[in-house]
């Protein structure tokens, strides 16, 4: 029993250990400043329409989110070198927990900027009264608002890490590659309409277009709608994820 | 002794080019071994299979559980963090305490001569105290296999026999070594095992007789 919880606290020191590395190197760099710049542009574009829908905002919100994480999943690979990876590789004993720790600093890194989108809708509120959202604002909306933003996050962030030079080796065909996708995420159910073969390859595609259908025309969030919007970026971001692990343990150094 | 590494009819090749050609070799624990040879021979190739950093085209390679590899590369790379930065990064993966990474950083930043560089950003910092940081990070912790790619590279010679010490020091503690390097004292300080790498193949060579002059090491 001793052993469990000893090797269970390695695992957690390490695990942490490499998450602040990766905080660390990205936000040492200045590949951080665009994404963040663009999305807060965004986001203001989003809240300069008064009334605006609760639902509808927090989906506009979550899009947009979306290609700015693909983004930063693309630049997080970018700050990366390959000598590094190995070093680390080779120090935790596994390639598998060192690839798990990059998602979970994206994944905390989408955390802190769906906070951010929640805290200025919540500041909005304040600042300009019931007149902001056109309706009173319930705790419910910020707890799914959130989980909708994180997910959206993550599923971005799960793409933009495909773009990683073992997996795509040149870094121009990477960047196309990647924001095609991303954009094809964006307008995938208009193009299913027109070309509806086309579902043998875009069910690969992040369902970011699906969110607009799903919570079309809702002035509240139901549960229905939430953990079918959540089941869907769940799955997509772990498909995502695990073709990037497969990969990048199959190709090795 | 117990086979840690094992190499069984590996191969490898790089754009069409025969690299590695049916070697099959065992690495045990508490030897010190050396590879070396031409530029381009394999030396920084096999240090990688051996420790599972590169799939090999053909064979197998087996190791006796899992082994940590602690990793001096031959050019350590320019990251945006501070050498102080980083070594405490990688002494907090090692599961160090902040007090136990303070000491140990501090200790052999002294032992390397590089106790002013240490708030430095590694971008603004030079090949050879690049590379010290580069063994002083593999030395926080002590790993089960210390690899070794040109280790001395741009080193002060002063620097090297510090580092000449430690390769010994980690060798009493059953610490098993693998080096790629080019210099004939270096391998004749700290290695007992010496493969000089021909044709895609480690051929076994006679430390007592290295000179220095690697390309006339003498073949057993």
């Amino acid at each position: 029993m001793n052993n469990c919880i000893r090797v269970k606290k390695e695992r957690v020191t390490f695990m942490r250990g490499l998450i602040k590395y990766h905080i660390q190197q990205y936000f040492k760099t200045s590949k951080f400043v665009m994404p963040l710049a663009v999305f807060i542009i965004m986001l203001y574009s989003i809240y300069s329409t008064r009334p605006i829908g609760i639902v509808e905002s927090f989906v506009s919100a979550s899009q947009f989110l979306f290609l700015v994480m693909v983004w930063t999943g693309i630049t997080a690979c970018d700050v990366e070198d390959s000598v590094s990876e190995q070093i680390l590789v080779l120090r935790v004993k596994s390639a598998g927990k060192y690839y798990l720790s990059r998602t979970l600093f994206l994944v905390i890194l989408g955390a802190a900027i769906s906070t951010f989108v929640l805290v200025t809708a919540m500041l909005q509120v304040v600042i300009h009264g019931s007149g902001f959202f056109s309706r009173p604002v319930l705790t419910a909306d910020f707890l799914f608002g959130f989980v909708l933003l994180m997910l959206s996050a993550f599923c971005g962030s799960s793409l933009g890490e495909l773009s990683h030079p073992r997996i795509i080796r040149r870094r121009k065909n990477a960047v196309l590659i990647i924001f095609l996708a991303a954009a094809l995420a964006m307008i995938k159910m208009v193009f299913l309409e027109r070309f509806p073969f086309s579902q043998v390859i875009l069910w690969v595609i992040p369902p970011i277009s699906e969110m607009s259908m799903i919570f079309s025309g809702q002035e509240y969030f139901s549960m229905n709608s939430i953990a079918q919007a959540a089941a869907l970026l769940t799955a997509s971001a772990a498909v995502l994820n695990a073709i990037k692990l497969t990969v990048l343990i199959k190709n090795r150094f | 002794m117990k086979e840690l590494i094992k190499l069984e009819n590996v191969s490898k090749k790089y754009d069409g080019r025969l690299i590695l050609d049916n070697v099959s070799l065992s690495i045990y624990e508490n030897q010190s071994v050396a590879f070396t040879g031409h530029n381009g021979s394999g030396k920084s190739t096999i240090l990688k299979i051996l420790a599972g950093l590169i799939t090999p085209a053909q064979g197998k390679v087996i190791h006796s559980g899992r082994l940590l590899f602690h990793y001096v590369p031959e050019r350590f790379p320019k990251t945006n963090l501070t050498a102080g930065q980083y070594l405490k990064r990688m002494g907090q993966i090692d599961g160090l305490t902040h007090i136990e990474v303070e000491k140990k950083c501090n200790q052999l930043s002294r032992d390397f001569f590089l106790e002013d560089m240490l708030g430095t950003p590694m971008k603004s910092l030079s090949k050879g105290t690049l590379q010290k940081i580069g063994v002083i990070q593999a030395l926080l912790t002590q790993p089960d296999i210390l690899l070794l790619d040109e280790p001395l590279s741009g080193q002060d010679v002063d620097s090297q026999q510090v580092f000449i010490k430690k390769m010994n020091e980690l060798r009493k503690n059953n610490v098993t070594i693998l080096m790629s390097c080019h210099e004939p004292y270096l391998i004749k300080s700290i290695s007992d095992t010496l493969y000089v790498m021909e044709h895609g193949k480690p051929v076994k060579g006679d430390i007592g007789n290295l000179i220095d002059s690697c390309s006339d090491a003498l073949i057993q």
